[in-house]
């Protein structure tokens, strides 16, 4: 990745929005530069695969709002980046994506909760949806993605919730309690935000592709 | 349900059998000391391959009840059991991706195999000579099963493969792609022949017509719909029905008239779905039966009844399709 000229403030700023550098304030400004840079290109590992399941719709409609006005559940917003395993992100990036409505249904005759987004010119997305319910038959509420990109290989995974009560408080341990879970960094963490009266989830996933 | 007329108990090892023809009012019952985990049919040969949660995998003639053989299995966790036409085979593959085939005649394994991750659907070809397994996620692997050895894998498919189908004369195999597409490939080589892309939502079952020339295939659109194994060209839709055609549940009669599948209730496939026949040449739909349990699998007897295996907590179920 070629090194890009930060101010002081914008390495700062990107230090605490990633959480991923601590700087030391006896570091000095090229110091800590320099462990951002090394911190931004350290390998990443590939998200984990998690199957399809059976109700994958081709052609869903480009929406960032899948949730419509009035939508009973919980509103949840959904924000990442597509990345290789070197870091740089995958601008262009296609990524399917459906789920349950809140009563955990999937629509097979049309396309609610179903969207198409492109990942932009730094690798990011984002949707508003509401917090999926728990589909009959599987443990944990989950959102499907299949996302692909020029030169990587195509990634089938679901995203999963910290605050889904299956977990008891502690996916780390009890992920496995759905035996679709293959990793429990699908299981993300859940920020709740708002007033009381209009409370919404805020949840991050990073997709990692791997080289074809 | 009426109570069963038919039972076979399982005592310390000692089995006791009283079985008759399967009809329609009740099932024949085959009372098992575990509840079931997985099924597979051979009508033609008239046995069921039963996984057990206390991991035994239990043969069973349908003819008379008897248990035939009991293998020891390492795990309950079994995502898919095959069996082959003469029911001499028997594939099981686990949540781990390891997977068997076993020797019914010798209770061993014949074939060991570590898939990249647990399998989805797997297919014994109509002689029994080779086997397709779909590891979830992963390209179709073809396997010879006497030699022990893999003849190829198919092309990468995002997502992989749901359910698989050998031609009547084992030259052609269909999938069930969850890229939404319907491929054929040559069975010897796994070269593709012919891809269908009609589908919006992925096909779960398909079949081979009796001269190998269409392929019936379901699923989430819920239309089954005839292709052209040749061109892969849709040729015709039959009228939608109320749910999806199920996983591997979809299967041509051996005169090839009748088309029957296990539907499943989308909003909950737990609850049990209509067994729906159909009349191949005209589209119209013969008969639709609801089981008072999930189906778990399903076959044409060679005289063309259609069985239904089903289960509860402690017995399988052979139904006769009405």
């Amino acid at each position: 990745m070629k090194p890009e000229r930060l101010t002081r403030r914008e390495l700062l700023l990107k230090s605490a929005a990633l959480g991923s550098l601590t700087v030391i304030p006896t570091l000095s400004f090229d110091e800590a530069l320099w462990a951002w840079h090394q911190s931004e290109q350290k390998p990443r590992k590939p998200t984990a695969w998690d199957e399809i399941g059976p109700f994958y719709k081709r052609e869903a409609p480009q929406s960032v709002q899948l949730r419509r006005p009035g939508d009973p559940g919980l509103p949840v917003h959904v924000s990442g980046k597509v990345l290789d395993t070197r870091g740089n992100a995958l601008s262009g990036a296609k990524m399917e994506i459906w789920q349950a409505n809140h009563l955990g249904l999937y629509d097979l005759d049309g396309y609610s909760y179903r969207t198409t987004l492109v990942a932009d010119g730094e690798g990011q997305y984002s949707f508003d949806s509401v917090m999926p319910g728990h589909y009959p038959g599987r443990v944990c509420q989950h959102i499907h993605y299949l996302v692909s990109a020029r030169g990587h290989k195509p990634l089938t995974t679901q995203l999963y919730f910290a605050t889904d009560p299956v977990f008891e408080g502690d996916p780390e341990h009890n992920y496995t309690r759905d035996p679709l879970i293959q990793s429990s960094d699908l299981v993300r963490p859940v920020t709740l935000t708002g007033d009381p009266s209009e409370i919404h989830a805020l949840v991050n996933f990073e997709i990692v592709l791997e080289r074809l | 349900m009426g109570p069963s007329r038919f039972a076979l108990v399982l005592f310390a090892g000692f089995a006791t059998a009283m079985m008759a023809q399967t009809h329609q009012g009740s099932p024949d019952v085959i009372r098992l000391p575990a509840p079931v985990t997985s099924v597979a049919l051979s009508a033609t040969s008239n046995r069921a391959a039963v996984v057990s949660s206390d991991k035994k995998l239990t043969l069973w003639d349908l003819a008379d009840g008897r248990l035939l053989r009991t293998i020891a299995v390492a795990t309950a966790d079994i995502d898919v059991t095959a069996i082959s036409n003469d029911g001499r085979w028997i594939f099981t593959g686990d949540h781990s991706g390891n997977a068997f085939i076993w020797d019914a005649n010798t209770g061993q394994a014949q074939l060991q195999m570590r898939l990249p991750h647990y399998p989805g659907a797997a297919c014994f070809s109509h002689d029994g000579k080779f086997i397709a397994i779909a590891p979830m996620g992963d390209p179709v692997q073809v396997f010879d099963v006497a030699a022990t050895r893999m003849l190829y894998q198919t092309n990468a498919v995002a997502g992989g493969t749901a359910a698989l189908a050998f031609s009547r004369d084992d030259t052609s195999i269909a999938t069930a792609d969850a890229d939404t597409a319907v491929r054929v490939y040559d069975a010897r080589t796994g070269k593709l022949v012919a891809e269908n892309r009609d589908f919006l939502l992925e096909a779960l079952a398909l079949d081979f017509n009796s001269d190998g020339r269409q392929v019936l295939a379901g699923g989430g659109d819920k239309i089954l719909t005839f292709i052209d194994a040749a061109s892969g060209k849709l040729i015709r839709r039959l009228q939608k029905t109320d749910e999806p055609v199920s996983f591997s549940s979809l299967k041509v009669s051996p005169d090839g008239s009748l088309v029957a599948a296990i539907l499943m209730k989308a909003e909950n496939m737990t609850q049990p779905a209509p067994v729906v026949m159909w009349e191949v040449s005209t589209g119209q739909k013969k008969s639709q039966w609801m089981p008072p349990t999930p189906a778990l699998g399903m076959d044409w007897t060679r005289d063309g009844r259609l069985i239904s295996a089903g289960a509860d907590s402690d017995s399988l179920h052979i139904w006769r399709v009405p």
